[in-house]
C-alpha cells in the first residue's frame, strides 16, 4: 500500500439562520499534504497531444515551439513512467512510440521520442475528439497509474461534429486527466474550456510562443508530482434538502454540479476532482434544506474527499460537516463569513466577465459595458489585481470604485482571449480573515 | 409566620372538599393506613426479604435505599416525526440530518417519595442540567429523601458532563454517608467537597486548558428533621407550603444579581435588568472559589413541598407563591406537579434547561398498592384542571 497523502478539511460557514431560512453555504477547505518522497513511488502514466494541423505553419514558429516544448516535457517525465507522443490532425497520428502502446522513460526512449517529435511537420486539419480517443486508448491496462495528458493546439476543432467532440469527452471523462494550451489566437476558448473543465484540467492561452516550453515543462512537473488519482468530493445532504451546487472556487472555478455520480447511498453523490499532490483547493457547496424552527440544529451536508482504487475501493482521505442551527439573534445569524463571500464574489466577477465578453462579441455593446463595468468594480473591491489589469487592456476604467468604463473600439485578440481564460481564476482567500 | 402555622393546623385535621385538601389528606394517612408487607422480595435478585431486613441475605443489595436511575446511554431512533433514520454519524440522523437525540434531552424520574423532570427547554440544543435523588428508609417509619439539581455552566467545556457528574457524585455521598449516620448538614458539604473534586477531575478542553468544566448544584436532604439546603451558584430550592403565600426561597443566588440585592445595593427588579445578573460567583469545578458550600437548615411548620431547580425554571416564576401554586396538585403526586412546573417554562419560551424536583414534606414513602405511577396521575391530572 503507497502512502497516502494527509488531506485536511476545514469548513467556513455561518451556521446560523433566522428563521424560515433554509440556504445553507460553505467553503470547504481542502489541503493535501502529500508526503514528499511519496509522489515517485506513486505509478503515473502520460500522453502528449500536439496539434500538428496545416495552420501550426503560420507562423512557423508555432511548430517549432511546439517541438521544442514536447521536447522539454519529454525531459521532464519521470524514469519509468510509461508514456507517448501522439501528432493530432484531422486523425490522431502515433509519434512516439511507432505503435499503439506507452513506453516507460529512460535516457534512450526519452532520446528516441525527442528525435521522432524533431521530425514532425504540419498538414492536415483538426478533430480533437480522434486525439482523446486515442489517448484512451493508450491508457489502456494502466488503470493503476494516474493518468494524465496534454493538449495543445492552434485552431478550431472543425473537422468532425461538435458531437464526435462531447461523444469524446464523455468516454474519457474519469478515465484522465488533461491540461490543454492553446497557442496563437485562432482557437475556441470555450471549446478548450469544455475538454478542460470534462477532463478535470486546466485551460491557458500561451500568445508568446517561446514560452510553451517551460510551461509544458511545469505542467509534467505537476502531473508527477500528484500522488492519488481519482479523488472525489463526497457529499451526504439529509433527506428532501437539494444540492443547488457544488464548485471548485480555488485554484480556479470549476462548477462541478452536473457531474454528480451516485454515492454508496441515495442521499450521497460523487464529484470527480481528478489526482492529487501537495495543494490546497476550495469547494463551495449550496443546500437548500428544510427550513428548522428557531433552536434547531441540523447536519446540512457532509463533506468527505475519497479516493478509489481500481477495484472500486473508496478510502475517506478527510471529512468537514456543514451545520445549520436557526437563531433569532441577530448577531449570530447578520454575521457574514468572510470566505462565503469573497467567493462568491469572485464567482460573480468571473461570470461578469464571460457574459461581458459574450456580449461585446454578439453586438450587444449596453450589456458588454455594463457586466464588465461590474467585473472592474468587483476586482477593486476584492483586490484582484490580475483581473483588474486584464479587463484595463479590453476596456478603459474610468472609476473602478463604482465600475464605470467604456468598452475599449480595439482590443487584441491575444488580450480578449486572456481575459476569457483567466476569468476563472481565484485569489485565495486568506481564511484567518474571519476572526478579525 | 404565626398565620402559617394557623392555618396548616386548622385544615390539617378535617379533610376539606376541595381537590387540594382531599389529596393531601390522603397523602398524610397513607402510610399508616396499610401496613402490609413493602418489601416483600429484594428489588435487586428477587429473593424474599423481611421487613426490618437492612440488606438482602441473598446478594447483599442494601433494601433501605432507592436511586434514580441514570439515563440510557443513547437515545433510540431519530425525533423527527416523519423520519425512519435509526442510524447517527458524527451525532447526527444519517437520513434527515437532526441532531442524535440524547436521552437526557427530557426525562423523567419518580420514586414516589421524590420525583423530578428535567428538559432540554426551546432554545439550547443540549440538556446541560441533570438531576439525581435517592429515599433512604424502611417502610413504616418517614423515609430521608436525597435530592441533586445541577445546571453546567454554558461557556464551560462539555458543562453536560460536570453537572452529569457532579450530581452522581453528591448523591452517592450524600446516601452512604447518611447511612453511616454522618448529620445532614457535614453530609451535604462532603457531597459538595466531593462533586466538586469530581468536575475537577474531569479532563479540560483539549484545546484549551484554561477552559475547565463548571456546574451549579443543590442537594436537598428532607428527613422528619427537617430540610437542609446546600448550594453552589444560582440553582435554587424552595419551599412551596400548603399555603401559596407562606412559601419561601431557601437559597440565595451565587449570582451577581443575588449578591446585589443581599447586600441591599439593589432591588429585585433593578438588578435583574442588568446583563450581568446571571453572572455565576461560585460552582463547582477548576477555578472556583474555595469555601465551604452554603448551607441552610430550615424546619417548616406544616406540610408542602421542596422544589430543587435550575434557574431555567425559576427565571420565568421566581415568586415562591406562583411555583406553589403551579404545583399544588403535587401534594398528590410529584411528577405530574413537576411536569406542570416544567411545562411553564416551556410555554413561557424555555430559553434555557429546565429542572424541577420534588418531595413532600413530611417525607413519606409511596402507597404500597399506589405502586403503578398511572392511576396516581390520571387523577392527579383531574386534580390541578379543577
Amino acid at each position: 500500500m503507497s502512502a497516502q497523502p494527509q488531506f485536511s478539511v476545514n469548513v467556513y460557514q455561518n451556521e446560523y439562520l433566522s428563521e424560515g431560512a433554509a440556504e445553507v453555504n460553505a467553503i470547504v477547505s481542502v489541503q493535501s499534504a502529500a508526503a514528499y518522497g511519496g509522489a515517485p513511488n506513486t505509478r503515473a502514466a502520460q500522453v502528449i497531444m500536439v496539434d500538428c494541423s496545416g495552420s501550426m505553419d503560420y507562423p512557423p514558429t508555432k511548430m517549432s515551439a511546439a517541438r521544442r516544448a514536447t521536447e522539454a516535457a519529454i525531459d521532464a517525465i519521470r524514469d519509468g513512467v510509461p508514456f507517448a507522443v501522439v501528432a493530432g490532425t484531422h486523425v490522431a497520428r502515433m509519434v512516439f512510440p511507432g505503435t499503439e502502446y506507452l513506453v516507460p522513460a529512460d535516457a534512450s526512449s526519452r532520446a528516441a521520442a525527442k528525435a521522432a517529435v524533431s521530425r514532425l511537420t504540419a498538414g492536415g486539419g483538426t478533430a480533437m475528439g480522434q486525439w482523446l480517443a486515442l489517448a484512451d486508448r493508450l491508457f489502456t491496462g494502466h488503470d493503476q497509474a494516474i493518468r494524465h495528458a496534454i493538449l495543445l493546439t492552434d485552431g478550431k476543432d472543425e473537422h468532425e461534429e461538435p458531437s464526435d467532440l462531447a461523444a469524446a469527452l464523455s468516454r474519457c471523462e474519469g478515465r484522465f486527466t488533461c491540461d490543454c494550451r492553446g497557442i496563437g489566437t485562432d482557437w475556441v476558448v470555450a471549446e478548450l474550456r469544455r475538454v478542460s473543465t470534462a477532463l478535470l484540467g486546466t485551460v491557458d492561452i500561451v500568445a508568446d510562443p517561446t514560452r510553451l516550453a517551460t510551461d509544458f515543462q511545469q505542467i509534467i512537473e505537476h502531473a508527477m508530482g500528484k500522488a492519488v488519482g481519482d479523488v472525489r468530493l463526497r457529499l451526504w445532504a439529509p433527506q428532501g434538502a437539494q444540492i443547488k451546487f457544488v464548485k471548485q472556487v480555488a485554484p480556479q472555478i470549476v462548477d462541478l454540479s452536473a457531474r454528480r455520480a451516485p454515492g454508496p447511498n441515495p442521499l450521497t453523490g460523487d464529484y470527480p476532482t481528478g489526482a492529487w499532490g501537495a495543494e490546497s483547493r476550495d469547494y463551495q457547496v449550496c443546500v437548500q434544506v428544510r427550513p428548522g424552527s428557531v433552536g434547531d440544529e441540523m447536519l446540512a451536508g457532509r463533506v468527505s474527499l475519497v479516493s478509489v482504487d481500481g477495484a472500486g475501493q473508496a478510502t475517506t482521505l478527510g471529512q468537514g460537516l456543514v451545520k445549520a442551527t436557526w437563531s433569532d439573534d441577530i448577531a449570530q445569524t447578520g454575521r457574514i463569513d468572510r470566505t462565503v463571500a469573497d467567493y462568491t464574489g469572485q464567482t460573480e466577477l468571473a461570470d461578469a466577465i464571460r457574459e461581458g465578453l459574450e456580449a461585446r462579441k454578439n453586438g450587444d455593446l449596453d450589456t458588454a459595458t455594463a457586466r464588465l463595468g461590474r467585473a472592474v468594480k468587483l476586482a477593486a473591491e476584492s483586490g484582484n489585481d490580475e483581473t483588474a489589469l486584464l479587463l484595463s487592456k479590453v476596456v478603459d476604467v474610468e472609476d473602478p470604485a463604482t465600475g464605470t468604463v467604456r468598452l475599449k473600439s480595439r482590443v487584441s485578440d491575444a488580450d480578449e482571449m486572456t481575459l476569457d481564460t483567466r476569468s476563472t481564476r481565484t485569489a485565495r482567500v486568506g481564511k484567518n480573515r474571519n476572526n478579525g | 409566620m404565626n398565620k402559617d402555622v394557623d392555618v396548616t393546623e386548622s385544615e390539617q385535621p378535617e379533610p376539606a372538599a376541595a381537590g387540594l385538601d382531599e389529596t393531601l389528606a390522603e397523602t398524610v394517612e397513607s402510610p399508616t393506613a396499610e401496613p402490609g408487607p413493602a418489601w416483600p422480595s429484594c428489588p435487586s435478585c428477587g429473593a424474599e426479604v423481611a421487613p426490618e431486613d437492612g440488606y438482602c441475605e441473598e446478594c447483599g443489595a442494601d433494601l433501605l435505599v432507592r436511586r434514580s436511575e441514570p439515563v440510557a446511554p443513547t437515545g433510540g431512533p431519530c425525533r423527527t416525526a416523519d423520519c425512519a433514520g435509526e442510524s447517527f454519524t458524527d451525532g447526527y440522523c444519517d437520513v434527515c440530518g437532526t441532531p442524535e437525540p440524547d436521552p437526557r434531552d427530557h426525562y423523567e424520574r419518580d420514586l414516589g417519595a421524590v420525583a423530578g423532570v428535567t428538559d432540554r427547554g426551546l432554545r439550547h440544543s443540549r440538556n446541560e442540567d441533570d438531576m439525581a435523588f435517592a429515599v433512604i428508609g424502611a417502610t413504616g417509619e418517614a423515609p430521608t429523601v436525597v435530592a441533586v439539581v445541577c445546571d453546567g455552566v454554558s461557556t464551560s467545556y462539555k458543562p453536560e458532563t460536570a453537572s452529569a457528574t457532579a450530581v452522581h457524585t453528591a448523591r452517592e455521598h450524600l446516601v452512604l454517608a447518611l447511612r453511616r449516620g454522618e448529620d445532614p448538614q457535614s453530609a451535604t458539604l462532603g457531597a459538595f467537597e466531593q462533586a466538586h473534586k469530581a468536575v475537577v477531575a474531569l479532563p479540560s478542553d483539549p484545546t484549551d486548558a484554561a477552559n475547565g468544566r463548571a456546574s451549579t448544584m443543590v442537594s436537598v436532604v428532607a428527613s422528619e428533621h427537617g430540610i437542609t439546603v446546600g448550594w453552589v451558584g444560582d440553582a435554587r430550592v424552595y419551599w412551596l407550603d400548603q399555603n401559596p403565600e407562606d412559601s419561601l426561597v431557601l437559597t440565595l443566588d451565587d449570582s451577581w444579581a443575588g449578591r446585589m440585592i443581599a447586600d441591599g445595593t439593589l432591588t429585585e427588579e433593578e438588578a435583574f435588568k442588568s446583563p450581568l445578573a446571571h453572572t455565576i460567583l461560585r460552582w463547582l469545578g477548576p477555578g472556583a472559589p474555595e469555601e465551604p458550600a452554603n448551607l441552610r437548615v430550615f424546619l417548616p411548620e406544616g406540610p408542602g413541598l421542596v422544589l430543587a431547580c435550575s434557574d431555567g425554571l425559576w427565571n420565568y416564576l421566581p415568586a415562591a407563591a406562583d411555583l406553589a401554586r403551579v404545583a399544588a396538585g403535587g401534594f398528590g403526586g410529584l411528577l405530574p406537579a413537576a411536569s406542570a412546573l416544567t411545562a411553564v417554562a416551556l410555554e413561557g419560551g424555555g430559553h434555557d434547561n429546565i429542572t424541577a424536583v420534588l418531595a413532600p414534606w413530611p417525607t413519606r414513602h409511596p402507597e404500597p398498592a399506589g405502586g403503578e405511577p398511572t392511576g396516581e396521575i390520571s387523577s392527579l391530572s383531574e386534580g390541578i384542571q379543577s
